[in-house]
């Protein structure tokens, strides 16, 4: 039974440690900077599922508007720095961008934050929507939404990428970016979209956190370790790798602790540590990632056949 | 003839002139004038709205007493904060003291106090915290005072308190921060001494703000103890912030083990956030938890009044030692006459000593803290379907005794 509890926990947490992984890997690849204020929009995205319940409404009604919310806010961090690299910005210029995007957001949601503990007394520097959320075969909500939010994000993606034009051409551009502008692909088009997508993602991510973990503005630049952490893991280049990262993360973190627990009651607040573990490892023994080490396991079963 | 009369009347108001200036004591006028800045550092977002009001109405009145006094002086004050983080509390300090700010009204939480400390000392900067409560800080001689009471007191009351409803195992879970860690130490101090059996805390990442896996491992400790110990002797003590709390009262909810046993916390007691997001599970488990708050009186009424006309709700019990302690720094500076950091450390504890504010006889020990205080006791009941602090018991630190209600 505790073990099921335990399960749980952790399943609920590499749903959503996975969608972020997820997006994060896509964002990097197809613009070759990484995104440091990726979390951030994830986590802006929070604050519409508890304004949702400050209007009497059901939290996960927000979800299809945090899709859009977090996929604007992703298309006009593309524009911003595609307009930079056009002006021939480097790419530490261009991490420097992400950061200073990533302060505006997070001071936007401080105002916010702050506008909602002046004006109506809802305390929302620091929030968790755990009470609010109903509960199907005696499991949370939350467990369901995050699962079908995952696999059926995961699925859309995969058959957008495999099975559409678009989704031959978004490859293209991640794989070439100027040979694909020269085979007639309207490429600042793919990767506007590919980025609304993702940030689509994010944005959903963000909003299901609240129901499971509290929230406060700076979760963001707290989660974006362990976000890097899964997608090193999982592979920095590999999008399905960096979903498998976010399972092994979550797992880990939470298994590992309980039952190093039995014996080291203190584990439990070094638990933050663990993620870096992983990660530190597997740059150490697998560079590419589990993605990586896949990818070189098929190729040996290949020469060998 | 008359000429000589007029020359020793001139020699002798002029010889009576200076004795007499020589004799009588001579009267200066104070010399500190203009606008005195005092600094603010609030430790997190959610703060100025309940504790601006206070400083507010301080600034006003401290500006109405100058005024009264005939004294040139205007106090005003420059606020940051430190949005929960200590690099960022000691950045905000540091800005304030580039701006030749010689009193701060330091932060509630005593990590972040932790973090400022240092360099308060270091450039003479003196310090008031209205809520940082821990031992640790609790350090003769610095420039830290601190106008509620430190944990070794509030642990003394919790000894007490878990003695009078019959706990006899107890598992304690901390954040693993100054205020957490330090409430622990005394906390198992006191309980040991009492006589009670102490389970090795469990210490939490207060960054985290997911405990599942946590809250198994406190479910395991709780099911081995109900072979020993009946569900109404073991208890469950919860010290963490109120950020930390939230997410560890909803992890409960997984839980039933742990809703059978007696939960309680020793600062968070009507906190409005805990009812907000946790008021459901709270209110299942008949959470309890203390709080520092001031005996009753005209001071703290009208306090009160003027309060909740500013804020619309009633004042949470740092506000009150936020009001105070902006008396206190100004009460000192006029002592002083001189915005000088070592001056207002000098003044404020002789200040402190005869001054009874909104939270009381404000008193300091050695260490610069509140020297006797009081706390509330209360309980989270439903009341119309919806859930709400309810207080149940006051305790005296003076002849360590609870009064029931």
């Amino acid at each position: 039974m505790i073990l099921l509890q335990i399960f749980l926990t952790a399943l609920i947490y590499s749903f959503i440690l996975s969608l972020l992984a997820m997006g994060f890997t896509l964002q990097y690849i197809t613009l070759n900077v990484p995104n440091l204020a990726y979390s951030s929009i994830a986590f802006f995205c929070t604050y519409l599922p508890l304004t949702f319940l400050i209007l009497k409404l059901s939290p996960y009604m927000s979800l299809p508007f945090a899709f859009l919310l977090g996929g604007a806010i992703s298309f006009l961090l593309f524009k911003f720095l595609k307009l930079l690299k056009e002006k021939g910005m480097s790419l530490v210029g261009l991490m420097m961008a992400t950061i200073v995007f990533d302060l505006i957001i997070y001071a936007c949601m401080n105002i916010y934050a702050e506008y909602l503990s002046r004006n109506l007394q809802i305390y929302a520097a620091s929030f968790s929507l755990t009470a609010y959320d109903f509960e199907l075969l005696g499991l949370p909500g939350i467990m369901f939404v995050s699962a079908g939010a995952c696999f059926s994000l995961i699925m859309l993606f995969t058959l957008l990428l495999m099975k559409t034009r678009f989704g031959i051409a978004m490859r293209a551009a991640v794989e070439n970016y100027n040979l694909a502008s020269t085979q007639g692909v309207n490429v600042d088009r793919v990767l506007s979209v590919a980025w609304f997508f993702v940030g689509g993602i994010a944005g959903v991510s963000g909003a299901l956190y609240p129901l499971w973990f509290s929230m406060d503005p700076w979760v963001g630049a707290r989660m974006f370790v362990t976000i890097f952490a899964a997608c090193v893991v999982g592979g920095i280049r590999s999008i399905y790798g960096s979903i498998l990262g976010g399972v092994l993360i979550a797992f880990s973190e939470i298994f590992v602790c309980f039952f190093l627990s039995f014996s080291f009651t203190w584990i439990w607040s070094y638990r933050a540590v663990i993620s870096m573990i992983a990660a530190v490892i597997s740059i150490i023994g697998m560079p590419q990632g589990i993605a990586g080490y896949i990818s070189k396991i098929r190729e040996r079963g290949l020469i060998k056949a | 003839m008359v000429g000589g009369i007029v020359a020793g009347l001139a020699a002798g108001a002029t010889a009576g002139y200076y004795l007499g200036q020589a004799t009588v004591p001579k009267i200066e006028k104070p010399s500190l004038s203009g606008e005195i800045p005092l600094g603010v550092i609030y430790a997190s977002p959610m703060e100025p709205p309940w504790l601006e009001p206070a400083i507010r109405i301080a600034i006003d009145e401290v500006n109405e007493y100058c005024r009264i006094l005939g004294r040139d002086l205007r106090f005003t004050f420059l606020a940051e904060n430190a949005e929960e983080s200590a690099t960022k509390a000691l950045e905000r300090a540091q800005s304030l003291m580039a701006r030749g700010i010689q009193a701060i009204l330091a932060p509630c939480w005593s990590s972040l106090c932790k973090a400022i400390l240092p360099t308060a000392n270091e450039r003479k900067v003196v310090l008031v915290s209205p809520g940082s409560t821990s031992p640790a800080l609790a350090i003769p001689d610095d420039y830290l005072f601190r106008t509620p009471p430190d944990d070794s007191k509030s642990a003394i009351a919790v000894g007490r308190y878990s003695l009078e409803v019959g706990l006899k195992y107890i598992i304690p879970v901390y954040g693993k921060e100054p205020f957490g860690e330090g409430l622990y130490n005394e906390c198992t101090r006191n309980w040991t001494a009492r006589g009670i059996k102490v389970e090795e805390g469990l210490g939490v990442d207060p960054e985290k703000k997911e405990y599942g896996g946590e809250m198994a491992t406190v479910r395991d400790k709780v099911v081995k103890a109900f072979q020993t110990y009946k569900k109404e002797e073991i208890g469950l003590f919860l010290l963490a912030t109120d950020a930390v709390l939230i997410p560890l009262l909803t992890a409960m909810r997984e839980y039933p083990e742990l809703q059978q046993i007696h939960v309680f916390d020793s600062d968070n007691a009507g906190i409005p956030t805990i009812l907000q997001y946790a008021g459901e599970i709270s209110a299942r488990i008949r959470f309890r938890a203390y709080r520092y708050a001031p005996p009753s009186s005209p001071k703290y009424l009208g306090f009160v009044e003027k309060y909740k006309a500013l804020a619309g709700f009633e004042p949470y019990s740092w506000a009150v030692c936020a009001y105070d302690a902006i008396w206190l720094m100004a009460l000192a500076i006029l002592t002083a006459d001189e915005y000088s950091g070592p001056k207002i450390k000098e003044a404020l504890p002789k200040v402190a000593e005869n001054y009874f504010g909104a939270s009381g006889w404000c008193a300091l020990n050695e260490a610069g803290d509140r020297r006797y205080p009081t706390y509330e006791i209360a309980e989270v009941v439903l009341e119309e379907g919806a859930p709400k602090w309810k207080p149940t018991g006051f305790y005296d630190a003076i002849t360590d005794t609870i009064k029931w209600y």
